[in-house]
């Protein structure tokens, strides 16, 4: 995240923040970054968390839209990052 | 101790081949000239692998046997409706082949990770086609290098210092007499570096290689700013272009992962067939993932299409949007799945993944992952590349022989044997049945 | 590869053994041909009224490999057009002008044809090239690797160091497993790279100070020296311009010194392309009369035709300039590849229309060149597949060959000015099927070195080709559409002593095997050229020495050819 953005948000880089989009949500650990030199835009390692907050319509490409997608960041101090076990046990209902 | 000289890297597109590694007691206990991402590869495949086949019995997973789990996988796929076969990106051409018969011979859907990669770049090329060139041509002509949405000093390391910009070609000193730019929605490693860095807004590539195409066909663009960049340096950005002596645009999943997809890629494509009116200039996907380039081509050559091929009529059938994995998993189509060292529990938008956990789902794969976790049956298989030989494609289409350093542990087998040990019991029961 | 096999009563066409027509047995053991055998043991094909040839042997079609795979991907359109399911003999495939490689073995094979060489490949990928002939079933195969436009080459003449420039060619064969020697636009590919688009033929190529004649001298010598079994392959200096038929005769005279006697020591390819008059598209002509002339007065040279068919296909070539000048004027999609220190290639797509003036042109041209060479020995039929057109289209192009009246018909549908423009009227030469033997099997097998196949004869390989064409009641110069017809789908084809074709449909699907030539140099010359080659390898190439060989275990019945070098 840009180090403004998390500032503004009145946490500290490490804090964990919820990202949101029409999608659905994911709580991540924030990281600031001066790789992010502009102000609300963040940026996800593609993977199963990411995954939660993008859309699986490719518009008859075959490939989802990974970049791009719009949505909102909170702080989310408290709640905890889910384990790849848990992400696993929710993607098959159990 | 032996000492394994020219051993091809089997991690990003680059394929470097200069790779030396020391093995005791059929450990890798040295590597030198491979990247941070080569050296851990070698070092440490052996964490968090695999060691027995699992199938899930009363919800949760346990042990069982090579033949059993084969006989289960084999019997999940004949009596799919729409099976689909995904992956072998990891895996070398002699495993797609088999996959490719063991697919026609279920009727089911053969997709790789193109797919959820470069499968726009693909359909870009499919419309214009591709002004191009091993990146040896990079390495010895190249005085301007462009990274479009791609970040080759995190992605591809030694791609800068063995094919493009810092390397040493014949008629190039280096870095010293090459330029570059980098075009990209965030300050990347690569951005740090260059010589010129556009940072345009995300979604707006499209906007942005049409105007710089308008641009450099010496017509006027009709506003200020396109995608975030004033019109003044689009103007000189294709100055720039147009008077190199050679020219080399990679391009990555930046390019092919935001809105606009393959006109993206076409837009690239006549960008750079627009700039061979004036000087030499190439385009090149950086394709990441090891032999994903001959999954492409191996499939092309058998099937006549790259990727998403349908066998269920019979005949391959290729519609990107229909016959991919993804949008076949969105319609709920598909009634089983066979994963081949890949992970798309974790890599597709968790509403397919979800899908896909939701039916029969085997894997074959080295080590564990989501799509390990969530399966119902798993087969490990070894390291292409580390434990088992084969043929792999570098992301310019130059081929390798593979080598072997080190055997496998105990009965796992190459995916390419376990795939045929799959084909054989499959015929079998298509003749009972 | 076992079993006896009579074929009774066949009309036999083998020009290499002088038989023309008789009606005889031909008898098969253990995949070759033999005097006789046991008829209690033999499986009898009844080929009465048949013509009986030898398997069709093709010396110059683009199956396999980096280009060819780039043009599939490039049309899955193409493919639409032609979708073949998966049969309990037969893999699955596609294909018009680009087929899948299962395809492409088939339809040659349900054509006849059982020996077809790739004419194009650059060393540096000929692993994907071989991988993808283990790919063609039905076909003994081979590959020319890429040598007009390659670094070392152009140094070595350059440094004038022959006898090294011989060891590399035999190196770089049999590192990489090719079988003959190919130039393409020889210098010129080398030039396009940085982006000049034409090359002449005495000027030279830029930063290597060796022109295209140099190359094209001192490759023919090499090949002459190195014994290998086929001449030098050439794809001449601008191809595809008007008034390109002087380069062609330039090509084939500048080697005209070097020849001794014996088999042709220069291959042209797909003349079609070469042979052009006129000095811009409007007025272009045929220049085919020139180059037959010059190939009818002397012994050096063979040529195949590359005759265009009209239809939609796909232009491929490692002649990369040239594609970029075609594509510049019909603005279809286009792929070029440049590939480091060696070659290059372009594809693109074209349709030939017969009301355009240029293409009709075209067509007139590789005819005209074909029925004014008087020898058939020294002439190959191609369409340079899928250049001209697709190698389905061969059965059409023999028909024209074979008849007056078949041409006429085609000749009286053309773009009129260019009908105007033309001598084929009048010329009313028909190929027998004598003729057609030899441009589509004894020939090109004789040119390639190929003493085992083309022909009939005991102690060849028993590749077979019968048709259903009775020579008694069919005059092909009237009856063309049945000969057309039959010759599509053979009636038999064999390979190796199996049957694999019958009645036009493929009943058994084999490998085939992969030739390669390995001629052997001198042991000090052999060593001291691969010593200063290590040396400087990484300084051309991207890739280690070691991993540029092809090893043998790659191949599907790997069958090397070896020769000894006067070197």
């Amino acid at each position: 995240m840009n180090p403004e953005d998390i500032s503004f948000l009145s946490i500290k880089s490490g804090d964990n923040v919820k990202v949101t989009t029409r999608y659905g949500s994911v709580i991540l650990k924030s990281s600031s970054s001066n790789q992010l030199n502009k102000r609300g835009l963040i940026y996800i390692p593609y993977g199963p968390y990411s995954n939660r907050v993008v859309g699986d319509d490719s518009n008859s490409s075959g490939t989802p839209t990974f970049k791009g997608v719009q949505g909102s960041v909170e702080s989310a101090i408290g709640e905890s990052v889910k384990t790849l076990e848990e992400l696993v046990a929710d993607l098959r209902g159990v | 101790m032996d000492i394994y000289q020219d051993v091809v890297c089997p991690v990003c597109g680059c394929l470097c081949d200069d790779i030396e590694v020391n093995v005791e007691n059929n450990r890798v206990s040295k590597v030198k000239n491979a990247c941070a991402m080569g050296t851990t590869k070698f070092l440490n495949y052996n964490s968090d692998r695999l060691h027995s086949p699992l199938m899930r019995t009363n919800g949760s997973q346990q042990p069982s046997s090579l033949e059993e789990s084969i006989t289960r996988v084999a019997e999940m796929l004949v009596n799919a409706k729409y099976p689909v076969v995904y992956g072998l990106a990891l895996s070398s051409c002699e495993a797609v082949k088999v996959a490719v018969e063991l697919v026609e011979e279920i009727g089911g859907v053969i997709d790789n990770q193109t797919t959820v990669c470069h499968g726009p770049s693909v359909q870009g090329f499919h419309e214009v086609g591709e002004s191009t060139a091993s990146l040896g041509e990079v390495r010895h002509r190249a005085d301007l290098v462009v990274c479009w949405g791609c970040n080759p000093v995190e992605s591809h390391p030694r791609h800068f210092e063995r094919y493009s910009y810092t390397v040493k070609g014949r008629f190039r000193k280096g870095k010293e007499d090459r330029k570059l730019i980098v075009v990209d929605v965030r300050n990347t490693g690569t951005a740090k570096i260059a010589d010129k860095f556009i940072q345009l807004e995300p979604n707006k590539d499209y906007e942005l290689v049409n105007a710089l195409r308008t641009a450099l066909n010496h017509e006027q663009i009709q506003c200020e700013t396109v995608a975030g960049i004033p019109v003044e340096e689009i103007e000189s950005l294709a100055e720039t272009l147009r008077t190199c002596e050679f020219g080399a645009l990679f391009y990555g999943l930046g390019a092919s992962h935001t809105a606009g997809k393959g006109r993206n890629i076409e837009s690239l494509g006549l960008l750079v067939r627009d700039l061979n009116n004036w000087t030499k200039f190439v385009l090149m996907p950086a394709r990441g993932h090891y032999n994903v380039t001959g999954v492409n081509q191996v499939c092309a050559w058998q099937t006549g299409f790259p990727y998403a091929v349908d066998f269920s009529r019979g005949y391959p059938w290729y519609n990107p949007g229909e016959t991919t994995f993804v949008d076949i998993l969105r319609r709920k189509e598909s009634d089983a799945s066979l994963i081949i060292g890949s992970d798309p529990v974790a890599h597709f938008p968790i509403g397919v993944s979800k899908y896909l956990c939701s039916k029969p789902l085997a894997v074959i794969d080295p080590s564990n992952s989501m799509t390990t976790m969530a399966a119902d049956i798993v087969i490990p298989s070894s390291f292409a590349g580390i434990e088992s030989e084969g043929i792999a494609y570098r992301m310019d289409g130059v081929t390798f022989s593979m080598k072997k350093v080190v055997e496998p542990p105990e009965k796992i087998l190459s995916d390419e044997d376990v795939l045929k040990l799959i084909l054989g019991k499959v015929k079998a029961l298509k003749r009972l049945k | 590869m076992t079993g006896n096999i009579i074929i009774r009563n066949g009309t036999v066409f083998d020009p290499k053994n002088n038989i023309n027509g008789d009606v005889m047995d031909i008898a098969i053991s253990n995949g070759k041909f033999v005097q006789s055998v046991d008829e209690k043991s033999a499986r009898l094909i009844d080929a009465s009224n048949k013509i009986v040839m030898a398997g069709g042997v093709d010396i110059h079609s683009h199956i396999a490999g980096p280009k060819v795979n780039m043009a599939r991907m490039l049309q899955p359109e193409d493919h639409y057009k032609n979708l073949r399911c998966k049969t309990d003999i037969k893999r699955a495939g596609v294909g018009t002008s680009c087929p899948s490689t299962f395809v492409t073995g088939y339809d040659y094979s349900e054509m006849g044809y059982t020996t077809v060489f790739e004419p194009a490949n650059p060393p540096l990928k000929m692993l994907h090239v071989i991988d993808e002939l283990n790919d063609t079933p039905m076909l003994d195969k081979a590959c020319y690797p890429l040598f007009g436009n390659n670094w070392h080459v152009m140094e070595y003449l350059k440094n004038k160091k022959y006898d090294e420039l011989a060891a590399y060619v035999a190196w770089t064969l049999k590192a990489v497993k090719g079988y003959a020697v190919k130039l393409v636009n020889p210098g010129g590919v080398e030039n396009w790279k940085w982006g000049v688009e034409s090359t002449l033929f005495d000027e030279p190529v830029g930063r290597f100070e060796v022109t295209p004649r140099e190359i094209l001298r001192g490759m023919c010598k090499a090949v002459h020296t190195l014994n290998l079994p086929h001449s030098l392959h050439v794809h001449a200096n601008l191809l595809g311009t008007p008034g390109n038929y002087e380069m062609a005769v330039k090509t084939l005279d500048s080697v005209r010194d070097i020849y001794t006697g014996g088999k042709p020591i220069i291959h042209l390819t797909h003349v079609q392309f070469n042979t052009y008059g006129g000095t811009n598209w409007l007025n272009l002509s045929s220049g085919a009369e020139h180059l037959a002339k010059y190939v009818n007065n002397h012994n050096h040279a063979s040529i195949d035709l590359g005759q265009v068919v009209f239809s939609k296909t796909t232009t491929m070539t490692a002649d990369g300039p040239f594609e970029y000048k075609l594509q510049k004027m019909i603005g279809n999609k286009w792929v070029n590849a440049d590939i480091e220190a060696e070659t290059g290639c372009g594809i693109v797509p074209i349709t030939y229309k017969k009301s355009n003036y240029v293409h009709a042109i075209m067509w007139i041209t590789g005819l005209e060149a074909a029925l004014m060479v008087d020898d058939p020995w020294k002439v190959c039929m191609t369409t340079d597949h899928p250049n001209g057109g697709c190698f389905t289209t061969y059965p059409k192009v023999i028909a024209w060959l074979m008849s007056h009246k078949a041409r006429g018909k085609v000749l009286a549908k053309i773009n009129k000015r260019a009908q105007r423009r033309s001598a084929l009227e009048n010329l009313d030469r028909e190929y027998s099927f004598s003729d057609i033997a030899v441009v589509t099997r004894a020939g090109p097998s004789r040119l390639l070195g190929l003493k085992d196949k083309g022909h009939l004869g005991v102690g060849a390989d028993a590749d077979v080709s019968i048709y259903d064409i009775d020579v008694n009641k069919i005059d092909p110069a009237v009856q063309y559409r049945t000969v057309r017809r039959a010759m599509r789908r053979a009636s038999y084809t064999i390979k190796d002593g199996e049957i694999v074709v019958k009645d036009g449909q493929l009943v058994k699907s084999v490998p085939g095997r992969i030739f390669w030539t390995d001629s052997k140099v001198s042991d000090d010359l052999a060593k001291s050229m691969e010593s200063e080659l290590r040396s400087k390898f990484n300084d051309y190439y991207t890739v280690q020495m070691n991993n540029y060989i092809v090893a043998e275990k790659n191949i599907v019945n790997s069958t090397p050819v070896k020769v000894k070098a006067n070197v």
